[in-house]
């Protein structure tokens, strides 16, 4: 086989280089034998293909790695939402301790995230239940602000337009005098000294209602 | 043994012959470092006189520019081995040449080698014929370029043909070359 001319060579060259250009690294110029003005060009480009491709590779390798680290985040953070779900259905049982009563015990801090969740959960589960009465017990309460207050004011408001009694129990004499001294507003909510006062309240009114009827 | 085909990830290469391979590309010397650099997975070439690299990922480096500059070069890097690499002393005719050709093989790849890379198999087929067999994992226009350099540093005129048949280059385990001068 006869040795391409230079002029092949040069050609051939150029048309590596447009390639290469247009992003086929899988170019190569083969190395003649003699070694001239041009062979210096081809190692040129040659090195320039080996480069580029070396590049493109450890590119699409960080690229990889990084979709891997993204997915592993993905589904670490779903993992925490499903945790973090959980733990708030956790935190607002409402349990239906009698025909028509509904309890939700409140234990712990309290904060704006936490009250929503409690207040739509007791409302949820008020209209799926039908409930005429429900017992709010703040036992596990240790400190109450004018939020929580606040917080406990709406839930029963919103309790009674949807037909509901709403009794608050288990006030300790610390959380009573914070109430007391932020000036908080409670007439109109009906507070019970523990659970078993309040059980026996609605059970009271449930009786005098059926008696109306 | 196949072109490329390391047997041991602990078997090493000495400098010489890493030397031999980079001295091929001349002015481009330094490009080829880093493609060595980057298969070896260190940041340079030792200077050390004695130092080793480890065959597998240095193979795997001459892959990758023999695919990309071809064969022709590859033997352009096997003509650089007789003078880079070690040979024992008192190489001063072809025949010699040929016959230690396989010494300095073992003499440049590390002692758990032996016996496990192949090497190089001469054969005398009369005064001025012979042939080598190579079923070594270096690739088979390298070894060209080993033979014949040595062939034509004592008799010029010397000729190096490949045997029909068997390849590496082909996904054969051994090639064979005759010599004639």
């Amino acid at each position: 086989m006869t040795s391409p001319s230079f002029e092949e060579r040069l050609r051939r060259a150029e048309e590596v280089l447009t390639k290469v250009a247009e992003g086929h690294l899988d170019q190569r110029l083969e190395i003649t034998d003699t070694e001239d003005a041009l062979t210096g060009l081809e190692m040129g480009i040659n090195f320039l293909i080996v480069d580029l491709r070396s590049t493109e590779q450890a590119n699409r390798q960080q690229k990889e790695e990084l979709l891997g680290q993204q997915r592993e985040l993905e589904a670490k953070l779903l993992t925490i939402e499903q945790q973090a779900a959980a733990i708030r259905e956790l935190t607002t049982p409402v349990m239906e301790v009698w025909d028509d009563v509904l309890v939700l015990p409140v234990v712990g801090v309290v904060d704006t995230r936490r009250s929503m969740d409690i207040m739509n959960n007791l409302l949820e589960r008020i209209v799926e239940k039908q409930s005429k009465c429900v017992i709010i017990d703040i036992t596990g309460v240790e400190m109450v602000d004018t939020r929580t207050a606040d917080y406990l004011l709406k839930v029963s408001r919103a309790a009674s337009l949807l037909g509901t009694r709403c009794v608050l129990t288990g006030l300790s004499p610390a959380v009573a005098q914070t109430l007391v001294e932020i000036g908080a507003d409670l007439t109109e909510v009906r507070t019970l000294r523990n659970l078993k006062a309040g059980l026996v309240d609605c059970l009271r009114f449930l009786k005098s209602g059926r008696a109306e009827h | 043994m196949k072109e490329f085909e390391c047997p041991d990830a602990e078997i090493t290469v000495g400098r010489g012959v890493v030397e031999a391979f980079l001295a091929a590309f001349g002015a481009y010397k330094g490009r080829g470092e880093k493609v060595v650099c980057r298969h070896l997975g260190v940041p340079a070439i030792s200077g050390d006189e004695g130092a080793h690299f480890p065959l597998a990922p240095f193979l795997q480096a001459m892959a990758e520019l023999q695919e990309q500059f071809g064969g022709p070069f590859m033997r352009k890097v096997g003509s650089f081995i007789f003078d880079k690499a070690v040979f024992p002393p008192g190489i001063d005719t072809l025949t010699k040449g040929m016959e230690l050709v396989g010494v300095a093989y073992y003499m440049n790849h590390s002692e758990n080698a032996k016996g496990r890379i192949g090497g190089y198999h001469w054969r005398a087929s009369g005064e001025h014929a012979g042939e080598m067999r190579c079923d070594n994992p270096y690739p088979c226009a390298f070894d060209i370029g080993i033979i014949e350099t040595i062939a034509k540093r004592f008799v010029p005129s010397a000729t190096v043909t490949h045997e029909p048949g068997s390849c590496r280059h082909e996904g054969g385990e051994a090639c064979t070359y005759r010599l004639e001068w």
